[in-house]
């Protein structure tokens, strides 16, 4: 054990006296994670993940239930998401072209009589802004919440509908009990769809339970989209892979300096050697997750619900990052064939493993055959499981369990392998 | 007790066979150069006696004991200084000194007081806490022998020491060797610089194609050698096949030939006016001929065919 922390020591002592290399593989992801945070919809607001999404409404409409639709654009459910600008067609369009607005949503001329009268609706008109992808997608998923809501009431309080229009067309109301009444049933009604017509709460609930993969956190007072919370483990564990690769590759270097070789003329064999360069690959990749945690909550405003389940959760990917880079390194041989195919391999392993899109946008055969099967896929499951980000996939407990054994296996064929080769003379 | 003995030392790679029973001791205080060009077999005889590579056939005897017995045994009587800098250039020369120390068994505290002392040798005092990086490449060979003395082997095993420095870094590490040797380390040495191993060495071994093809003491592989001349012949020689000029081949041997000048050794033991009258006797126009005694390289030329750099 003394000798394998005064290898340990030698190397960390080395990393400590020229971080560069271990420096750049940090400053990489967040600084990817960063320039997609900006690409999907700004910066951290406070931990509001994505911040507030702008867009234009035009009411060319403005009969009684228009206005409604105005109300509904200012309840507080909507503005703490929502930054809507009331304003006419030409001045939509000018903000939509001058990248100030997601979207320009239109209520046509007849829309509101079109409604009451439960047929012929003519439809909402909605522009996107190209320069933006993902406020622009959220502002249509709410218009079709939007639209199944007034469906469903259409459906449920026709009878009613037709009775208010025909007392908007009369212009003189004074049966006050019957509209008492009637006020009464649509409010009932209402109220029974009720969370159909406020489309954050409902879409976000809707996204987890269907698709296992939410794209915003809940509870805890953070009811906001932590994008950033989600994307930083996947990006970060290619980049965590490349400085376990790092690490391992220092076996080629010491190879080549013949310190190896100089360490085998000592009475040890290969073991205490390997087993320190995987303690320094541990050490190394679970400082630099630490660290790109630890940043990503100071940058971007993530607030980590578990930060000791992270660190379990970081070490264990740690663990098996290391083991993993120090078999194929035992594997290639060879450090010129290592320079060939380790980009490869790690960028493979990222993609298969989910590192780069979203399990469910990969296709059936990855997801179901491959995916299963990737480290990276299991710590970005973990981290994600741990977090409350998704309710369907692994649990991070099994995840924790699946890296670990696969790290210790992989050291352990690795200086099995690394032994053999060294004593027939394979070197860098 | 011997040192080292080596006995019929063997090893292939494949189909080609590296090292093939070579077999040389080394005393107590003694250097015992092994001599070689490239690809001789010089580094695969010091992996094996090393323990870096198990041999094919033969033994390796340190201080009378069977290396592959128990290899940790005889490892720790060993010191390895590799061709190249097997040393930290992020750490400095004390730090790399006291690491390799440690992992040689010395104990932390002998090891720090035992790298002052190494330092001292190596006349490194006053560098000794600057990271190797920052050393020139004499004071990196310096650092690179210190590391294997931390531990006091009985057995130095220097591999090309002095490739690539300046002759004043080379003058004081050879000074260092012959010191140890003097206290009674017995070192095995490879070089290239024959004048080193002429200056250094008790005895030599001159290996080739993995065999050893002769030993002894400098005097000793000269006689092997002292009935040959060897003429230094300048003139034009690039439409020249000296191996058809008329009775060459009964009498010399072709050594090198270039377009103005061709080396030639005399194979058989006669007067050396003689010879020369037979060379200006061959259809070509001499400049000059120079005549030369046989030197180690000489005996090099005479028992490889080939010069000890090629």
């Amino acid at each position: 054990m003394t000798t394998i922390w005064q290898l340990l020591s030698k190397d960390l002592i080395r990393t400590w006296r020229n971080p560069w290399p271990v420096l750049i593989q940090l400053f990489i992801p967040i600084a990817i994670v960063a320039i997609m945070g900006s690409v999907f919809g700004g910066g951290g607001n406070q931990g509001k993940g994505m911040g507030k999404i702008r867009l234009a409404y035009v009411n060319q409409d403005p009969g009684p239930v228009a206005e409604f639709l105005d109300g509904f654009f200012e309840r507080p459910e909507m503005t703490e998401y929502f930054d809507v600008i009331e304003t006419d067609p030409e001045s939509g369009m000018e903000m939509l072209l001058d990248n100030q607005i997601s979207a320009v949503v239109t209520i046509p001329e007849g829309w509101a009589e079109g409604l009451l009268r439960g047929e012929d609706i003519p439809p909402m008109d909605l522009v996107k802004n190209p320069a933006q992808s993902w406020h622009p997608a959220i502002v249509e998923e709410m218009l079709q919440v939007l639209t199944e809501g007034l469906n469903a009431l259409i459906r449920n309080a026709k009878p009613e509908l037709t009775q208010l229009k025909e007392w908007i067309e009369k212009e003189d109301i004074s049966d006050f009990e019957v509209i008492g009444n009637w006020l009464a049933d649509i409010g009932t009604k209402i109220e029974a769809i009720r969370e159909h017509l406020f489309p954050p709460s409902f879409r976000y609930e809707k996204g987890a339970k269907d698709t296992g993969e939410a794209s915003a956190s809940k509870g805890e007072g953070n009811t906001s989209i932590q994008i950033f919370a989600y994307f930083l483990p996947m990006i970060s564990s290619m980049f965590l892979l490349f400085l376990a690769d790092l690490a391992s590759r220092d076996l080629f270097r010491e190879s080549r300096s013949k310190t190896l070789q100089r360490f085998q003329t000592l009475h040890f064999g290969v073991f205490p050697f390997v087993v320190s360069k995987w303690m320094f690959g541990v050490a190394l990749v679970w400082l630099g997750a630490l660290m790109l945690f630890v940043f990503g909550a100071f940058i971007f405003g993530i607030s980590w619900k578990h930060p000791f389940g992270l660190m379990g959760i970081a070490l264990s990917f740690a663990v098996c990052a290391s083991g993993l880079m120090l078999l194929f390194t035992a594997l290639i041989k060879s450090e010129k064939r290592s320079d060939a195919f380790s980009s490869m391999f790690i960028m493979g392993m990222s993609l298969l493993g989910g590192a780069f899109f979203q399990a469910k946008a990969m296709p059936e055969w990855i997801q179901q055959g491959l995916m299963p099967w990737m480290p990276v896929h299991w710590y970005i499951q973990s981290v994600h499981s741990v977090e409350g980000m998704t309710q369907s996939g692994m649990a991070w407990e099994s995840g924790v369990m699946r890296l670990c054994l696969c790290g210790l296996l992989s050291t352990l064929v690795a200086c099995w392998v690394l032994q053999k080769n060294l004593s027939r003379g394979i070197q860098s | 007790m011997m040192p080292l003995e080596v006995e019929g030392l063997g090893k292939s790679f494949g189909e080609v066979r590296a090292v093939d029973g070579v077999r040389f001791h080394i005393g107590e205080g003694e250097i015992y150069g092994l001599l070689g060009p490239n690809g001789a077999g010089k580094t695969t005889t010091i992996s094996m006696i090393s323990g870096l590579l198990r041999p094919d056939m033969g033994k390796v005897k340190v201080m009378g004991r069977d290396f592959w017995q128990d290899p940790p045994a005889s490892q720790k009587f060993m010191g390895v200084v590799p061709q190249e800098m097997a040393v930290y250039e992020e750490l400095s020369a004390l730090e790399n000194l006291v690491y390799w120390g440690r992992l040689a068994g010395v104990a932390k505290q002998e090891a720090k007081s035992r790298a002052g002392e190494v330092l001292s040798i190596l006349s490194l005092e006053e560098r000794g806490r600057d990271p190797v990086k920052d050393y020139s490449g004499g004071m990196k060979r310096r650092v690179n022998l210190g590391c294997a003395l931390m531990h006091k082997p009985k057995l130095l095993l220097l591999d090309e020491l002095t490739v690539g420095i300046d002759p004043q870094a080379r003058t004081k590490l050879l000074s260092v060797i012959k010191e140890l040797a003097e206290d009674g380390t017995a070192i095995l040495y490879t070089t290239h610089y024959l004048e080193e191993a002429e200056n250094l060495c008790h005895r030599m071994g001159v290996i080739d194609h993995g065999r050893l093809l002769a030993e002894g003491s400098l005097d000793s592989l000269r006689d092997k050698v002292a009935s040959q001349s060897v003429f230094i012949l300048e003139g034009q020689f690039s439409d020249q096949d000296p191996e058809q000029w008329p009775g060459f081949e009964k009498h010399f041997r072709l050594v090198r030939k270039e377009d103005s000048q061709c080396v030639i050794a005399s194979t058989i033991d006669r007067d050396p006016g003689e010879s020369l009258r037979e060379i200006l006797a061959y259809p070509v126009a001499v400049s000059n001929v120079t005549y030369k005694k046989p030197s180690l390289n000489d005996v090099f030329l005479h028992l490889t065919g080939r010069e000890l750099r090629e």
